[in-house]
């Protein structure tokens, strides 16, 4: 089968983009890839969108996003995993330029969520869950994670600090990274005494509302390397799903789809958990950032909150996790944030993350959920050939 | 949201059903087809036990549209009496008097009502057993 590479990426910086709609933020965010590599050289579009039809009223975003474009010649489609539909757009993208199909491919997504009222938003997002168990109770997604986090105390006997801690380093790491929605320090005692939005999490511990486009190039290696392009390897993939009734599981602390996801893509790209030298994983509540970490199997179960407040997954650290500031400071425009980590993922190994640069980078990692572990995609990237 | 989509649920809300696979005895909240313990598709729905303890509650400040007018409501992870976890809203109770570990029973109440039809739309919530 055709090696895939990664050969370039686009971002847009992740905000309440008020002056912005849904096709200003696909043209944007894909444009400059194009006009770089000639409307003629791309063959299919696979675009990631979570709400569209209910924050935007627009369907068919494959066709939406070509014709905005002006890409008149490809095959294009809209992927939608809920909040994995990036990554999984990607993975489409993957399967594809190794089936032969295409030599390249432009990957990603794009969510406009700020034309919904806060409250409208929060109802979009739960939709991801089993919309008859939303209706049946008034639950929304926070309210599960705010039961997970107590759950995850009483469990293991931690601290709510060490849980909030992962969000303190977000936001730290997010200081200095040029796309990231907040871009400033918090404290731990601000975190905890922040208004609650689902008790025990308070603002600091979810994820906000959020605008954002993020786009990829892929592209055989033989198409790269003919042409002398710089390029980023995809060494691994994998999906998996879980029930989408958080209740209906057997343990509520165990993220199944990540953990599957995650040895798929290890056993493909033949390394261990160990070997990975960066992590951006989808923390888009502070406890389930802390449970993916042991889905991923880079701590132990209840050892992931302690590590992450002793500084284990620190920037400095040999562990370092959502080095651009994760889903709680970069942003998490949901369809989008996938390609977003993807994206961050290669500027480490490309290094050319600026101030954030992790040294010594030879395997990134990324991992993106929809619905609360529903669904999960896990990638491996390596450095590729990066003197071309 | 299509109001047929309620009326198809109703009885599983009325009477607070669950599924049960008659094969291996595996207990669901939510309707299923086929078993994930057994892949029998011998489900059944039963009535669920309508006493149980709040193993862990949090509280919805931001409810959807639909709920609105009870928030800050308490939604709770209540184990029932067979061991079943399930997750309600709880009613009868302020949210600074709820606590973990509470025992509750099952009770029928207004769920939420459609604004330009009027519809309502019954279920079961919780509330605190008071002896």
């Amino acid at each position: 089968m055709t090696d895939v590479v990664i050969i370039d990426y686009n971002v847009i910086k992740v905000g309440e983009h008020w002056d912005k709609s849904l096709s200003d933020l696909i043209f944007e965010a894909s444009y400059p890839l194009i006009k770089k590599y000639g409307n003629d050289e791309i063959k299919a579009l696979y675009i990631g969108n979570m709400l569209s039809e209910f924050a935007n009223i627009q369907s068919n975003l494959g066709a939406y996003a070509a014709d905005i474009l002006g890409l008149f010649d490809i095959d294009a489609f809209h992927v939608n995993c809920a909040e994995a539909s990036s990554s999984a757009a990607i993975y489409q993208a993957i399967l594809a330029i190794k089936s032969g199909r295409y030599d390249v491919v432009l990957a990603g997504g794009v969510e406009k969520m700020t034309d919904l009222l806060y409250r409208k938003a929060i109802e979009g997002l739960s939709l991801a869950l089993n919309a008859d168990l939303v209706r049946m109770t008034g639950l929304n997604l926070a309210s599960i994670a705010g039961i997970m986090t107590k759950e995850y105390i009483k469990r293991y006997n931690v601290t709510k600090e060490m849980i909030t801690s992962i969000s303190v380093q977000d936001h730290k790491n997010a200081v200095n990274s040029p796309h990231a929605q907040y871009k400033y320090e918090i404290t731990i005692d601000q975190a905890i005494n922040a208004p609650p939005i689902a008790d025990p999490l308070t603002i600091y511990d979810v994820t906000s509302i959020s605008d954002g486009g993020a786009f990829l190039i892929l592209a055989s290696r033989e198409y790269a390397e003919e042409r002398n392009l710089p390029y980023i390897e995809v060494l691994g993939v994998g999906m998996a799903i879980n029930t989408l009734s958080v209740v209906d599981r057997n343990d509520i602390l165990e993220f199944k789809a990540t953990t599957k996801a995650c040895e798929k893509a290890l056993s493909e790209a033949s390394i261990n958990i160990s070997d990975i030298d960066v992590y951006e994983i989808n923390d888009d509540f502070s406890i389930t950032g802390i449970l993916s970490l042991e889905a991923l199997g880079v701590f132990g179960k209840g050892e992931a909150a302690k590590n992450v407040y002793e500084g284990k997954t620190a920037l400095t650290s040999n562990k370092p996790v959502n080095t651009f500031g994760g889903l709680k400071a970069r942003g998490h425009p949901v369809g989008a944030t996938g390609a977003y980590q993807t994206a961050e993922v290669c500027m480490q190994l490309m290094n050319k993350a600026g101030s954030n640069q992790v040294s010594n980078v030879k395997y990134g990692l990324i991992q993106n959920y929809g619905g609360l572990d529903s669904v999960a995609v896990v990638m491996i990237l390596g450095k590729g050939d990066l003197n071309a | 949201m299509p109001e047929i989509t309620d009326w198809r649920t109703r009885i599983d809300r009325y009477r607070f059903r669950g599924y049960k696979c008659l094969s291996c005895g595996k207990v669901y909240f939510i309707k299923r087809y086929i078993c994930s313990n057994c892949g029998s598709t011998d489900i059944k729905p039963f009535d669920l036990p309508r006493r149980g303890k709040v193993i862990a509650y949090s509280i919805v400040r931001q409810a959807p549209d639909i709920f609105k007018k009870y928030e800050p409501y308490p939604i709770a992870l209540i184990k029932l009496e067979n061991g079943k976890l399930v997750l309600s809203q709880i009613t009868d109770v302020m949210v600074d008097e709820m606590k973990d570990g509470i025992e509750v029973e099952a009770t029928f109440r207004i769920l939420y009502e459609y604004g330009r039809s009027g519809h309502i739309v019954y279920g079961t919530k919780f509330k605190p057993i008071i002896d």
